[in-house]
């Protein structure tokens, strides 16, 4: 019988959850099955060296023959406060893309729309249907893009990814209208705002609101 | 190597590790341990614990070999694994298709090829 060290205890156990997570991913298999089958395994290999002490050394040796599972897919714990900030920040990311994508969009074309009251006072901004077709554009590519991010793991088709870009480009369109009128430093801020990556900034929220969606719907 | 030849290596061990599996406990009992050190040694199998208990566990989920555990003298206990019925059945299909695949390739290759 050989006594083990308890990192070495430590190390069995942290390789058998990772296989575990693994074999669970994989599907087919018993995880529960194969962590029992690995760790009789292991201590038949060390029956076998009739180790008086088995060390964290050990461990890894015999592991590392068995075949390794690498450090990247161990299912960290996920803590109570990181998941309550994870899911604050996904209904943040949620509500913002829904506000200010959708809604307050939708809220000004239709503003717009029924006093006229830019076209009164400046000028006409949807002078055609062409131009309402382009200007609900923006608002139905973010209302499409907040409800594919909102299905964990669901990548964005890329048709999704070709309305957002024409999104952009619609709502930069606009900015630069308006920034024309009522910017004082309009030039330098055109220049800020053409080289940043601002006009993308929707695509980014998506993917962003998109891996806070799965990473929350992943915590246990 | 090319990275192809690699690549379909992998999935020709893929394609026939659980026959080997099957086709080792044909008509015999065998642990984990003393598998895992009986297929280790097939040419070319490459086969780590890693894999091969995962590959057990699905085949005894798919009713196809059957397990038991048995204390011994020398260590833990041990795991014994036999095919089941389901099991030997489908061993016999398996041979059967591989032996006919077998055969269609190798009339397919010309005497010059090497």
């Amino acid at each position: 019988m050989s006594n083990w060290t308890s990192s070495a205890l430590q190390t069995l156990e942290s390789y058998l959850r990772r296989n575990r997570g693994l074999v669970g991913a994989s599907g087919g298999a018993d995880p529960d099955e194969v962590a029992a089958d690995l760790r009789r395994h292991v201590e038949e290999e060390i029956a076998a060296l009739q180790l008086p002490v088995v060390t964290e050394k050990d461990v890894r040796r015999i592991v590392s023959q068995i075949g390794p599972v690498p450090e990247e897919e161990v299912p960290m714990p996920v803590e109570p406060e990181r998941k309550r900030d994870l899911a604050i920040a996904s209904s943040l990311a949620s509500g913002s893309l829904l506000l200010f994508g959708v809604i307050l969009p939708v809220l000004t074309v239709s503003f717009e729309l029924f006093t006229r009251l830019c076209s009164s006072l400046l000028f006409d901004p949807i002078p055609s249907p062409l131009h309402l077709v382009l200007a609900v554009l923006a608002p139905l590519a973010n209302f499409l893009a907040w409800q594919s991010a909102r299905s964990p793991g669901n990548k964005a088709p890329r048709w999704l990814w070709l309305a957002n870009g024409a999104a952009c480009g619609v709502t930069l369109f606009y900015t630069v209208l308006f920034g024309r009128l009522f910017c004082r430093y309009r030039d330098r801020l055109l220049w800020v705002w053409s080289s940043a990556a601002l006009p993308i900034a929707d695509v980014f929220l998506h993917d962003a609101f998109a891996n806070v969606v799965e990473t929350a719907a992943a915590c246990p | 190597m090319s990275e192809f030849f690699d690549n379909w290596i992998i999935q020709v061990r893929k394609g026939v590790l659980e026959l080997c599996i099957l086709r080792a406990l044909d008509d015999q009992e065998s642990y984990g341990y003393e598998l895992v050190k009986t297929l280790a040694a097939v040419p070319g199998l490459s086969l780590t614990e890693g894999t091969l208990y995962p590959l057990l566990s699905r085949l005894r989920v798919a009713g196809l070999i059957s397990a038991r555990l048995e204390e011994s003298a020398e260590g833990p206990a041990r795991k014994y694994y036999s095919l089941t019925r389901e099991g030997r059945r489908t061993l016999v299909a398996m041979n059967e298709f591989l032996d006919k695949l077998n055969e269609g390739a190798r009339s397919l290759r010309r005497p010059m090829a090497v």
